[in-house]
This record gives structure tokens, sequence and C-alpha cells, in this order.
């Protein structure tokens, strides 16, 4: 997939009013999603190797329902507003925010998401234990990823 | 009470233009004192405006001070969000940004600022230091409470970078130019940086915390030497001394336009302002990904959410939301 292949199904979405699309060309992943008239892209690339761990994302899920696929959690979860870079702590030798087994309030900062540079404080919104951290320092994460896994007290 | 009396001395010797003003007409619309006049008047020598008193005509303004100072700053951002909220000048703080961050908590209004003359503990992305000089530089932060997702504050800082581009281009600071995201250049060296944090909740923006560094008119010499390769001021790229009261009002008053469009959901032009004066697309660039790994290609643009379009050397395009350019 080369640029002008993107931008022009970029203006297909654009004429054709589509909704929703997903498309995954290699480990290069698109998801487009209109809203009102004005159309807000959802788009993630892989890190240049892919790390093997993370299995390729599976086809969309049938729900149609408003998030992209996202690993499956049972738990009650804390998810990311916003596609971007997941950093555990306000700067590289602070310590993190949070870690497994803390108790968090509503509005204890959990985590930052960054994207163009915009530091985005992650408030928990609810009171209670995290019991998992689902992602890793200075990773990527995309819009409504389950961040962290945590017990409502 | 004794700010807007500040502000009213200023306003009124201001328009009189040089000429007397009596003391007697400054003091009517408030009902006090002469003396009360006079005190005001030394508070305001104190911040630096020149002003001439004679017991039998008044007073009159001289020139046009370069004072950052509350009554100053809202006679010139008249009419713009700037003038309906908070503003706190400070000679030195821990950060602009987290005052402002305070002042969001507190419930301010969209637009208060915070200025510093000194920043002791300012900071860059990630907690880097941002250096601040006795004066030299301007320093400030705003509150805005962006009425968008929390996914479309990611085009906040390609919107300030393209304020002050514009803003600086308009006094005569030609050649600025922006690398993806928000880093202002001259001749491949940053005079300006910009942080913005935001607080949201999963589907709004609580607040949004704006902060702009900008290197005005400090010396060569001035900078530590781990940056005298790297970093540039105004006075440096022009041999000019530049005045901080009137970079931040053009400043302020080019956002407050782009604001009231972004705001209604048209990020349009600002997209299209920002691709004009990048430094970025069209060059071959290396990446660093905030996870150390690295990515080299052709910068080619950015897309609608303003995340950079990246072809690497085997052709295949990446999307990045994150990462330093060089």
């Amino acid at each position: 997939m080369d640029f002008k292949d993107l931008k022009k199904i970029i203006e297909l979405v654009k004429e054709n009013d589509i909704m929703e699309l997903e498309l995954q060309d290699g480990d290069f992943r698109l998801a487009t999603k209109l809203r009102g008239n004005d159309p807000v892209y959802v788009t993630t690339s892989a890190a240049p190797q892919a790390p093997s761990a993370s299995p390729a994302p599976s086809a969309p899920q049938a729900s149609g329902g408003e998030m992209p696929p996202a690993p499956k959690v049972d738990a009650p979860s804390i998810k990311s507003p916003m596609v971007g870079t997941f950093y555990r702590s306000s700067s590289p030798d602070a310590d993190p925010f949070v870690k497994a087994g803390d108790l968090v309030e509503a509005d204890s900062t959990v985590c930052i998401i960054e994207a163009m540079k915009v530091m985005n404080e992650i408030k928990a919104e609810v009171t209670g234990r995290i019991t998992k951290i689902l992602v890793e320092n200075a990773e990527a994460v995309e819009f409504g990823q389950p961040l962290f896994e945590i017990e409502p007290a | 009470m004794p700010h807007k009396i500040k502000q009213y001395i200023l306003q009124t010797l201001r328009a009189s233009e040089g000429t007397w003003v009596s003391s007697e007409a400054l003091r009517q619309p408030f009902d006090i004192s002469r003396a009360a006049i006079s005190k005001q008047v030394r508070g305001l020598r104190e911040k630096g405006y020149r002003i001439e008193s004679s017991p039998r005509k008044g007073y009159r303004l001289f020139g046009r001070a370069d004072v950052l100072a509350p009554e100053s700053l809202y006679l010139h951002l008249e009419g713009t969000r700037f003038a309906k909220g908070t503003i706190k000048v400070s000679e030195v703080t821990q950060s602009t940004n987290d005052d402002a961050k305070q002042l969001a908590l507190e419930g301010c209004a969209e637009g208060s600022l915070v200025l510093a003359d000194i920043q002791v503990a300012g900071r860059g992305r990630r907690g880097r230091v941002w250096f601040g000089n006795q004066g030299d530089s301007l320093l400030f932060s705003m509150v805005l409470r962006p009425p968008l997702e929390p996914m479309r504050c990611g085009l906040l800082p390609l919107l300030v970078a393209v304020a002050v581009r514009e803003a600086l281009d308009k006094l005569g600071v030609k050649g600025v130019g922006i690398k993806w995201p928000n880093d202002l250049l001259v001749d491949g060296r940053k005079i300006g940086g910009i942080l913005c944090e935001i607080s949201t909740d999963f589907d709004r923006v609580e607040y949004a915390v704006v902060g702009v560094g900008l290197n005005v008119n400090n010396e060569a010499d001035s900078f530590p030497d781990e940056l005298s390769e790297t970093a540039c001021s105004l006075k440096m790229a022009t041999g000019e001394t530049w005045s901080r009261l009137d970079i931040l009002t053009e400043i302020l008053r080019k956002m407050d336009q782009m604001l009231r469009q972004a705001w209604s959901g048209n990020f349009r032009n600002i997209l299209e302002d920002w691709r004009r004066s990048t430094l970025t697309s069209g060059n071959r660039v290396t990446t660093t990904l905030p996870n150390g790994s690295k990515i080299q290609g052709t910068a080619l643009d950015i897309d609608d959410s303003g995340a950079l379009l990246l072809k690497d050397d085997h052709g295949k395009i990446h999307l990045l939301t994150s990462g330093e350019i060089s």
C-alpha cells in the first residue's frame, strides 16, 4: 500500500458516505469511521519490527459496535480515549502512577496517553483496585483499547 | 478593584497619547481620592510604566512600555477570550503549565493566562527542561476548555505552532518553520517549544493547558553549552530586540481566531496553514519511536488528525502519532 492508495481509499470513504471501514494489508491496518459530516480516522501502524508476541489484528468483530477490535477483556477496564502512546509515568525517571494492586480513586491519574505531543492524563473514573496492567510502557495504543483491569470497590 | 483602577488609568493615559490628563479626570469614575490615584500610579511605575506627574497638570504616559502585567494585557487583548479569564503574572514560578492546571482545577474560565519571567522547573515533553532566562523569554500557559472529543485534541499543538508562526511572520520575523508536530525552528535551530497537556474523561475534555516558551531577546552566550548549537532566539535570528508584549498580543489574537474555527469543529484552514509552513513533509527523516526503535524514510504529509505519514525505505507507509523526528 502506498500513499496514493491510501489517499484514494480515504477519498472513496468520503465520497460514498461509508460510515465505517476497516482494511488490512500485511501489518498495515486502517480503520476509519464517519461522525456527522466530518470523517474521523482511527489509524495505527505497527512498529517497524512487529513484535511476534502480538497477534495480527483479527477479522473485525461482527458486533458493529463503537470500538475497533480490541483484546477481549472480561473484567472492567480503563480504556484509552485516543490513539497514541501509553506512558506509565510523568517522565522517564519518575515512578509509575500506579502498580498492580494499587487502590485508586475516580480522579487518580493512572497513565498518560500521548499523541502529537499532547500529554493526556487519564483518570481511573472509578474507585477500585488496579488488578492488571495490560500495556507495556511506551507502546502504541488504539482508541478504546483497555489499558488496566480494575476491580471496582 | 485596584486592578480596575490601574487599568482605567493606563487606558486613559494611553488614549490621550502623551498629553496631560488631570488627576480629577482619573479619580472621578471611582469616587476615590487624588492620593489614591497617586498610589496606583506609583504601582504602575514600579511595573515599568514611565508616567510623569505634575501637581497642576496631572499625569502623562511616555512611550509604549513593554510590560507584561495584567492591566496592560487586559487592554491589549480586549475582545478576545483571553481578556475574559484570570491573568496571573509572576517573576518566578516552578512551571506556568502547573500553575495553569491549578487554575483549571479551580474552575477558571477558558482563556485564563499564566505568565512568568523565569521558570524554575519549566518542562518540555516527558519532563525535559526548558530554559528560561530573566525576562528574555516569553513564557506563558493558557487554560482552554475544548468542546471536542479527546481524540481531536491531537490537533491542538499544530494549531498553536501555526498561530505562533503566523504572529511572528506578521511582526516581520520571516522564515520560521514548523517541524512535526509543533517545534518552531529558524535555520534549523529551535526558537520555541509548545507543551499541551489535557485532562479527559473517556469522551470529553475537562481542560487543556497549552504552554508556550519562546526565546525572544536571549543572547547567543546565554544558552547552556549543550544547547548552543541547537537553540536560537528572535534577537539572534533578526539582530533586533523585540517587545514581548507585542509578540504575546499578536500570538493570542491569532489564536483566538483559530480557536473559534477549531471549536466549531473546522480544522481545515489550520491543517492547510500547517502544511504550508512545515519543514518535515517531503524530507528524508529518521523517527525515533517512544519504545526506542527507529524508522527511516520520507515524510509525506499529515493526515486530518495531525498524524505523520512516513514512507519507509521498503515502501511501507507508517502513520505516526508519536516519535522524535531528526
